[in-house]
């Protein structure tokens, strides 16, 4: 059972009269008539009209609404006879019918909670299901056997079978793989020359620690990251909307991968860095306070459809709590409480009032009573962005680009920018618009469209603006009064902010159990808590009472969440993020599932390894690169690739660790290790992403008027809808399910198609034979042996130069084949692969 | 010189024994299925009308708003505005009867008056969603979020594809609609089950499918030859991972699919009366024509499901809030011959048996007109819209369910929602939609999920 499928059902029952919303509808009514008397501060006859809250509570002569009996109810009573709004204009007829059907058809919250319910939950919530494996917290185990503490565990369990460890792969293959698992780049050949020959027994442990001290590092570890935050440079909305200045939060998760931020440290800052540094909002932040701000991008990540649609936006600000709530506790945790949004979960001892308790955590961030607006052309400023200014500036520049003219001249722009394309449109489909009249209309219906879009695909190279201008007159007339108009009051300031979290109040609008996960019924209001099953029944989690603390500017509720999740004995953080660490290293997690720890999840292949290792990475500090530097230090990861026909035969899947299977690279590491082996990769670190553009074929790619596309892939632009066509190729994700915590390693056709003919391949291809060639003073073969050694970190065999040979004689010009040779090397499975 | 055909012949010979296919994580595949039961229809041409077509203006008359034209709606009609206009608009066109079912069609669609006998209606569609983003969600995921799979990932999921050398499920973007990729999109289904997008382009109907310039046939049959050559050393040195001989198959598949794929979009073979047939040089209609012919020949080459979407048509969006008397008719013109055509071709090649064709928009628009004006429009209508579906397994001719008399709401017994028709369309394929599913977070997801769906068997031959 899942999300909003369920409010879909009771929707659907209401459809031909659906029922007024209160946010959208009532509320609007009620702040405009009633609460100018009826407030949280001016509470006249003791009633606050200006919450739902304090519409349910009622007043002085109590409850002012019957749920589905307008005439029981004080508040229809007082309005339909005209005596409120007292001294006033009377609601008009559309007003009142509003305020009738919600009282007659709205769904209200059941305010009583039965007995039976506790007795419920106690069923749910049983000794046994707290005793589930990975509820009960991790015991460290003595390793059963000599050598490296973690082969023990893993030869134990070979030689059960009369099985060991594989020998050590060869040092090339050796530091490729180490090189491609913590940098995601290839070793240099004089890497893999000097590893080759170093005597030194701690060689091996020397390249360890070298590149993990390399700052690639963080920027392949902290892709691995991104993508459980589900990050991109775009929100998710209709038209996929930029996200501007997120690549702050991407940047700030390098930097923290690099500097191996204690992973207690890394999480609680990203759920609640604003809350830990007791952020004011609306103030400039300090150094301090910008880190831990910038943390929160996490928050941010999520997929967000709130879109510049006037109302009808309910649903979709639960859909963004929904999903932060979902993806930040399936990351942490390895659950999947999803189900428990509409009912109890069916399978794992979660309650249905868990969820909404983990939910409240992140009500002030999303409250959908004062929802905060996800981009500029909706709502007010400054929305989601923390404005990094100082206050006199940061005023300034609200003022300017929030007032009137400000907002018109956005409009202007729109408006102007949507004739371009509706213009060119039209000229593409063949239609005659040379008729002023044609064109009118065409401008008419645009200023008439309440949810004008730009199409951002538009290919503005067909009809370009200068073309359209020269052929109707009209565009550069509203081009130069926009201009004229607006020349003296444009913004003189150049904002600076970055997107945060950060709580709307510190009295958030009340969580209700939503009755089946529908918004329109909600129940029992619940308060922020953890989970149940994981709680101790005795003496249960209490969040703080943030009126107690004058001096918070928060609620103090995520912080409370984060510092219960990084609790050094809690069951799961630590063991899900060893399991994903080992996952990131062997292609698989020692619980297959990563997502999952529950019970319709696989358990762990290596129990008292899992737990061991969870135990004592606590233990160290939370340390990940301690944890990853001792797991690369085993012969577990140590060992060849090679497949063992008998033992591939009896666990092909490679359960027991009888080998470090091969594992095709990541899509960015592909790009990535293509552009470093031809010489043109740029090692440029951080900031805004290089943007991306439709190419004449229509798949999207690196645009080298919007950034230098020999930049990492990291930095590249990743858009929910626009995703490069190379990269999407090779599995990375678009994160349209707001995140996915396990690559795809798919072996499709559309691969072998772009290794042949994307433009990528035929652009590092290129530079490389050019590069090999000018290393190589112009000698074929020496060109030849050069790129083995730069692509393959080997010499080439004998075999290989007679086919590179035979390659490069088929085409008339060498270098043309030489070219040809590097492009099927680079396509070639010893390419795509970490052995 | 070798021709294509000898080429790959060569290139394909030396992959040995394996068979050729396509392998996704987890060893998903596309192989063909068996359906859980036997199956009317085998593929599917999804039409797909984005922004809100107004079907009271197309197939559903409805002469009371004559009666009321002008003058206020006699009930309450609720569209996105709060205070939205009460002023019925009779429908601007006139409408006849046509076929042997004396269907109403409008003047807007003269072509399609040939084919309403070959269709059957839904005319009590509801959704619950009414802006364009989570209604087309739910058009085609079931749930009015992103993230989901859309239905052709769960056909080619369920059944695989008929030919390998063509992906199962390919969207055509006649033009894109409001959630753009997300409309064809596998979520988190595995990535072979997703929407190619192809053109009807016969130079680049695929990304990455044309040779890049400068590169000759002569030398890409080379680079095959010589990647298949350095692969050797993995095949010797790990011949008992299935991956990478499944890697080397995939440049032969590659190579079919460059063949095959510039074959499928290339129209050459097509006689000038098909080309008029589907009003392929209309420059208004040529676009959407040419993407139906193209998902013609597709399911022709076997492939499962083939997704035309459009948004606009005639310098217009199908999202008429204002101006609908000059839009529509542009936006019918441009459908029209190519949804028309497509049905007397698929006939006439004996296809339509066992080809499934789905129309329908994300919602309709409602009888009211929505602001005062010289141009009035209609705005969003979720609450009652038609769509139709044609061949295999459909009852020719005939109608279900009904709109109130406005045409504004589905009346009650008879409505029909968007997972109503994907289990219906599932149901024609021989799945069983309650188990077609996939594990997601532990759950066995499927794409009606928890919505209450049924079967319209009513239309069902």
């Amino acid at each position: 059972m899942y999300r909003l499928a369920l409010f879909a059902c009771s929707a659907l029952v209401l459809l031909a009269q659906r029922q007024p919303l209160f946010r959208d509808e009532v509320q609007p009514i009620l702040a405009a008539k009633c609460v100018a008397c009826h407030s949280e501060t001016q509470k006249m006859a003791q009633l606050d009209l200006s919450s739902f809250a304090g519409l349910m509570a009622g007043g002085a002569n109590g409850a002012v609404l019957v749920p589905g009996k307008p005439e029981m109810s004080l508040l229809w009573k007082m309005v339909e006879s005209g005596k409120m709004p007292m001294g006033a204009k009377p609601l008009s007829d559309a007003e009142k019918k509003i305020l009738r059907d919600y009282i007659e058809q709205g769904r209200f919250p059941k305010l009583d909670v039965s007995a039976q319910e506790a007795a419920r939950e106690a069923k749910i919530i049983t000794p046994e299901a707290r005793q589930w494996w990975s509820f009960v917290p991790p015991v460290k185990s003595t390793p059963p056997g000599d050598g490296h503490w973690i082969d023990a565990f893993v030869k134990a369990k070979l030689a059960a079978r009369g099985w060991s460890l594989q020998a050590e792969a060869p040092r090339a293959t050796l530091l490729r793989r180490l090189s491609f698992a913590l940098t995601g780049l290839a070793p240099g050949p004089q890497e893999v020359e000097s590893f080759a020959t170093d005597q030194d027994p701690e060689a091996y442990t020397k390249r360890v620690d070298a590149l993990m001290a390399s700052r690639h590092f963080g920027e392949h570890w902290g892709r691995h990251w991104l993508d459980l935050a589900g990050y991109s440079d775009t929100t998710g909305d209709a038209g996929d909307s930029e996200r501007e200045a997120m690549y702050k939060y991407r940047d700030w998760v390098v930097g923290a991968m690099n500097r191996n931020m204690p992973y207690d440290a890394f999480v609680r800052l990203q759920l609640a860095g604003d809350q830990f540094v007791n952020y004011k909002p609306g103030t400039k932040p300090n150094e301090q306070e910008r880190e831990a701000l910038l943390a929160t991008g996490y928050i941010r990540s999520t997929t967000d459809i709130t879109d510049n649609q006037s109302i009808y936006q309910v649903d979709k600000y639960f859909d963004a709590i929904f999903r932060v709530t979902d993806t930040t506790m399936k990351n942490l945790m390895g659950l999947s409480i999803g189900c428990a949004r509409c009912h109890d979960h069916k399978f794992d001892p979660i309650l249905q009032k868990d969820y909404y308790r983990l939910m409240a955590s992140f009500q002030a961030v999303y409250d959908p009573e004062a929802w905060l607006a996800g981009n500029l052309a909706y709502g007010p400023w400054p929305s989601r962005m923390v404005l990094d200014m100082e206050s006199d500036v940061a005023a300034k520049w609200k003022e300017e680009v929030s007032n009137k003219d400000a907002v018109a001249l956005r409009r202007a722009r729109l408006l102007l920018e949507a004739t371009y394309q509706r213009y060119r449109t039209a000229l593409q489909l063949g239609k005659n618009i040379d008729d002023p009249a044609a064109r009118e209309t065409i401008r008419k219906e645009i200023e008439a469209d309440p949810d004008l879009q730009l199409d951002q695909d538009d290919d503005g190279s067909v009809f370009p603006n200068s073309e359209l201008e020269a052929r109707f007159p009209e565009l550069v007339t509203i081009k130069n009064e926009i201009n004229d108009k607006y020349r003296k009051k444009k913004t003189t300031i150049k904002p600076e902010y970055l997107r945060a979290a950060w709580d709307v109040s510190k009295t958030p609008s009340p969580t209700y159990l939503l009755m089946r996960g529908d918004y329109l019924s909600p129940g029992p209001e619940v308060k922020p808590g953890v989970l149940a099953v994981l709680d101790s029944p005795t003496s249960p989690t209490i969040f703080p009472d943030s009126k107690a603390h004058p001096e918070w500017n928060h609620t103090g509720r995520r912080m409370a969440l984060s510092k219960w999740l990084t609790r050094a004995d809690h069951p799961l953080t630590a063991r899900v993020w060893v399991n994903r660490v080992w996952q990131y290293l062997f292609g698989e997690g020692l619980v297959r599932s990563v997502d999952d720890f529950g019970r319709e999840g696989t358990k762990p292949t290596h129990p008292e390894l899992l737990d061991t290792l969870a135990v004592s990475f606590v233990e160290h500090g939370w340390d990940t690169k301690w944890l990853i530097r001792e797991i690369l230090l085993s012969q577990t990861w140590r060992q060849d690739s090679a497949a063992d026909p008998e033992k591939m035969k009896a666990d092909p899947e490679n359960h027991l660790l009888w080998r470090k299977p091969p594992l095709r690279l990541e899509a960015e590491t592909i790009r990535d290790t293509m552009l470093q082996v031809s010489g043109l990769l740029q090692m440029e670190a951080g900031g805004p992403p290089v943007g991306v553009s439709k190419l004449p074929d229509g798949q999207f790619a690196e645009d080298p008027k919007k950034g230098n596309v020999n930049r990492r892939s990291l930095y590249l632009s990743y858009q929910r809808t626009r995703p490069v066509g190379f990269l999407k190729a090779f599995d990375c994700p678009e994160m349209t399910a707001d995140n996915q915590a396990q690559r795809f390693r798919s072996t499709l056709p559309v691969q072998a198609l772009a290794l042949l003919n994307n433009p990528l391949v035929m652009r590092t291809s290129n530079a490389f034979a050019q590069r090999v060639l000018e290393e190589a003073k112009g000698n074929t073969e020496a060109a030849v042996e050069r790129a083995f050694r730069l692509a393959y970190s080997r010499k080439p065999e004998q075999r290989e130069i007679a086919l590179a040979q035979q390659t490069i004689a088929t085409a008339k010009d060498p270098a043309a084949g030489l070219r040809l040779f590097l492009q099927a090397m680079l396509a070639a499975n010893e390419f795509l692969y970490a052995y | 010189m070798m021709t294509r055909r000898e080429m790959l012949a060569t290139v394909a010979g030396g992959y040995g024994a394996l068979a050729a296919e396509t392998l996704s994580a987890n060893g998903y595949n596309l192989r063909a299925k068996q359906p859980h039961f036997p199956a009317k229809a085998k593929r599917v041409i999804f039409l797909y009308v984005g922004g809100g077509a107004s079907t009271i203006d197309m197939y559903d008359p409805k002469p009371v708003l004559t009666k009321y034209d002008g003058k206020p709606a006699p009930f309450q009609i609720k569209g996105r505005a709060l205070n939205g206009s009460q002023q019925v608009m009779a429908s601007p066109w006139s409408f006849g009867r046509y076929g042997e079912s004396g269907r109403p069609v409008s003047s807007l669609l003269p072509k399609f008056t040939q084919v309403v006998d070959k269709v059957a209606f839904v005319r009590s569609m509801a959704t619950d969603r009414i802006d364009h983003s989570t209604a087309q969600f739910t058009f085609v995921t079931g749930r009015g979020f992103s993230g989901f799979p859309a239905i052709g990932s769960w056909v080619a999921y369920a059944l695989g594809s008929e030919n390998q050398n063509l992906p199962a499920y390919v969207a055509i973007e006649s033009t894109r609609c409001t959630i753009g990729t997300r409309a064809y999109s596998p979520a988190w289904l595995p990535p072979v089950f997703g929407g190619t997008v192809m053109e009807p382009k016969p130079e680049a109907p695929v990304y990455d499918i044309q040779r890049p310039e400068g590169i000759s046939e002569a030398q890409q049959r080379q680079l095959l030859d010589t990647v298949k050559q350095l692969n050797q050393k993995q095949l010797r040195e790990y011949p008992h991972d299935p991956e990478f001989e499944a890697r080397i198959a995939n440049y032969e598949l590659a190579a079919r699919m460059q063949l095959e794929a510039l074959q499928v979009a290339d129209f050459k073979q097509e006689s000038p009366e098909t080309l008029a047939l589907y009003g392929c040089h209309d420059k208004v209609a040529g676009q959407f024509g040419k993407s139906c012919l193209l998902a013609r020949r597709l399911v022709e080459s076997g492939v499962r499901f083939v997704q035309v979407i459009t948004s606009s048509g005639g310098g217009n969006g199908w999202d008429t809030h204002s101006n609908i008397k000059g839009a529509l008719p542009g936006l019918c013109h441009s459908i029209d011959a190519g949804m028309t055509g497509l049905l007397i071709d698929l006939e006439r090649r004996g296809l339509l048996d066992d080809t499934l064709v789905v129309w329908s928009s994300e919602f309709g628009r409602l009888p009211t007109i929505e602001s005062n004006g010289p141009r009035p429009g209609r705005d969003h209508n979720p609450y009652g819209f038609s769509m139709w579906m044609a061949g295999a397994g459909v009852k020719a001719g005939v109608d279900y369910g009904d709109t109130d008399e406005l045409g504004y709401a589905a009346l009650p017994e008879f409505k029909v929602g968007h997972s109503d028709i994907h289990a219906t369309v599932q149901h024609l394929l021989g799945i069983d939609y309650q188990r077609n599913t996939y594990p997601f977070e532990g759950r066995q997801e499927s794409l009606v999920g928890v919505n209450p769906a049924r079967v319209v068997k009513e239309v069902l031959s």
